[in-house]
């Protein structure tokens, strides 16, 4: 079964790939998978200055899921393309650098520093981190500024431009729209949600940021509702991403419109999870009769 | 990877050794002293809890590999479940290790800590270096090691808080009579603490074993990260040894 698909220009081996900031930079996993199944891996979240992150404690489990506020924690986009680039090329994935700034001239700046960096084949905005001040979640809960700023890295950038979604807005539909109409090439959907716990005795919150995105199986309908009204608005690819840990998950994104999918906390407690999840697409396309991973996509019968 | 559980038994009130047959003999090669482990802690196939918890490779045996748990909370509980002959979800071996290459060695752990130092110790000694284990505890029934230090002969200090067993005393009493040699210690934040200013103020390399939350125990959640005087450091691949020079704690 071919699982290949071409979105933005640009061909796939499959649709499922690993979500920024839960597989590093791949080749952390590399004593542990097959590599060369993966589709794509969306990098960590660059900056154009390295960043320390905040302080721990940084992540912290709940009821099928997690929060984490790492904050931003990277090397720096320089650092990226000097030293871990040229490490990723032996493999077969494509690499989606994940960028974000505290102002549109960071951005800008990050997007430009890619564009001579072959090995990278599209950029992906993150305008949702709930966990930075600055961290682009500005842009991303306002249409305008989420607007003026896909336009700006639009300009920047050689590449293809895919803008990561905040599910933290009233409306993801219009904020949607607005990145669509500024020249998004794609986009992706969701990034985690905004949440917090309590330690009862210590009365103080869990997390050292007090705040920290809610991720895993726990957001996945969530994710699948807003893949669904997203992919319904655009004309634009939508890449799917909110708790996938099995290949039904990924299934229900491509029926709710996803083009493909991002695989993230589950990589955290099965490294396989990728490989298994393309395993099982293939025999479901079989199954169902598919022929090509474009018929599935938003083939839901209501 | 998933392994088949030769052993889960019970040691004591709260701890248990679980052990799972590898038969990977490049994995096994790989097992360094000092080195840990991500375990599934649900029997079944479960979201909750979501992560495998961080486990100090306690001892290889052949093909056998052992860890020391005390019961916590939900996670360690739910590893109590596991029967011989299951299979259970484990990563390893993870981390760095302690350094080899030094002759006179005093481990110091502090409760289930041993889980973090004691396959150095046999190791080392077995390998001819001059060992020494300081081991403490609350009380004799929680000095749940104590068959397997003496099944390897391991030169041996005990120090229990309330004088059931050994010394009395904590295990940071016996520091002083070792200057001569490196410290490698395991167990809980204070314990550290003290031994890192000990080992500061009478100027012995010392280096300890962390153990923070983890969620994917590789490097790439960047969630277990650890204060260092050259800023964080992911206790799961900079660590769980490092210099005590180094942290911050």
């Amino acid at each position: 079964m071919n699982l290949e698909v071409e979105l933005f220009g640009v061909k796939f081996k499959n649709p499922v790939w690993t979500a920024s900031g839960t597989f590093g930079f791949g080749i952390e996993y590399k004593d542990f998978v097959d590599l060369n199944k993966i589709g794509a891996v969306c990098v960590k979240g660059l900056s154009i200055n390295p960043r320390e992150g905040n302080e721990p404690p940084r992540i912290w489990e709940t009821p099928c899921g997690m929060l984490n506020a790492i904050g931003l924690q990277n090397p720096g986009v320089e650092y990226f393309v000097e030293k871990i680039l040229p490490q990723l090329s032996s493999y077969e994935f494509k690499v989606i650098a994940n960028i974000y700034g505290s102002t549109v001239d960071e951005y800008i700046a990050v997007a430009k520093t890619l564009n001579s960096a072959e090995g990278v084949c599209a950029i992906e905005l993150n305008i949702s981190c709930p966990n930075v001040k600055k961290g682009g979640l500005a842009f991303g809960v306002d249409p305008v500024e989420a607007a003026r700023l896909t336009e700006a890295v639009k300009k920047a950038s050689d590449k293809p431009v895919i803008v990561k979604l905040s599910p933290n807005v009233t409306d993801i539909v219009e904020i949607a729209k607005a990145v669509e109409s500024a020249g998004a090439d794609a986009l992706s959907a969701i990034n985690t949600l905004m949440g917090m716990a309590i330690d009862i005795y210590k009365r103080k919150p869990k997390l050292k940021n007090r705040f920290g995105g809610l991720s895993g199986p726990a957001i996945k309908p969530i994710a699948v509702r807003m893949v669904y009204q997203v992919s319904k608005a655009v004309s634009i690819p939508v890449i799917g991403i909110g708790g996938i840990s099995t290949w039904q998950d990924a299934v229900e994104f491509f029926l709710a419109g996803a083009s493909a999918v991002q695989v993230g906390t589950a990589n955290f407690f099965n490294p396989k999870a990728v490989e298994e999840i393309v395993n099982g697409i293939e025999s479901y396309m079989e199954e169902m009769g598919y022929s090509s991973v474009k018929d599935m996509v938003g083939d839901l019968r209501e | 990877m998933n392994f088949k559980v030769i052993e889960n038994k019970k040691l004591s009130k709260k701890d248990f050794v679980l052990s799972v047959e590898v038969d990977e003999e490049s994995l096994l090669k790989r097992i360094k002293p000092g080195q840990f482990a991500m375990i599934g802690v649900s029997p079944t196939q479960s979201f909750d809890p979501l992560l495998k918890r961080p486990l100090g490779i306690f001892n290889v045996e052949k093909n056998v590999v052992s860890f020391i748990y005390r019961v916590y909370g939900r996670g360690t509980k739910l590893l109590t479940n596991f029967k011989q002959g299951e299979e259970i979800s484990v990563l390893l071996p993870l981390g760095n290790s302690i350094p080899e290459q030094f002759d006179k060695y005093l481990f110091i752990a502090g409760g289930v800590g041993i889980g973090g130092v004691f396959l150095a110790a046999k190791t080392f000694l077995q390998a001819g270096k001059d060992v020494h284990l300081l081991y403490g505890e609350k009380n004799r029934e929680n000095l749940s090691a104590l068959a397997f230090i003496e099944k390897y002969k391991i030169p041996l200090t005990v120090f229990t808080e309330d004088g059931s067993y050994g010394k009395k005393g904590f295990v940071t009493d016996g520091l002083t009579e070792f200057t001569d040699r490196v410290w490698v210690a395991c167990g809980p934040i204070p314990m550290l603490k003290a031994v890192k200013e000990l080992s500061e103020r009478l100027g012995v390399k010392c280096f300890l074993s962390l153990d923070t939350r983890m969620a994917c125990g590789v490097g790439a959640c960047l969630g277990c990260v650890v204060k260092t005087v050259n800023g964080y450091k992911r206790c799961c691949v900079e660590g769980p040894i490092f210099d005590a020079t180094e942290v911050l704690l």
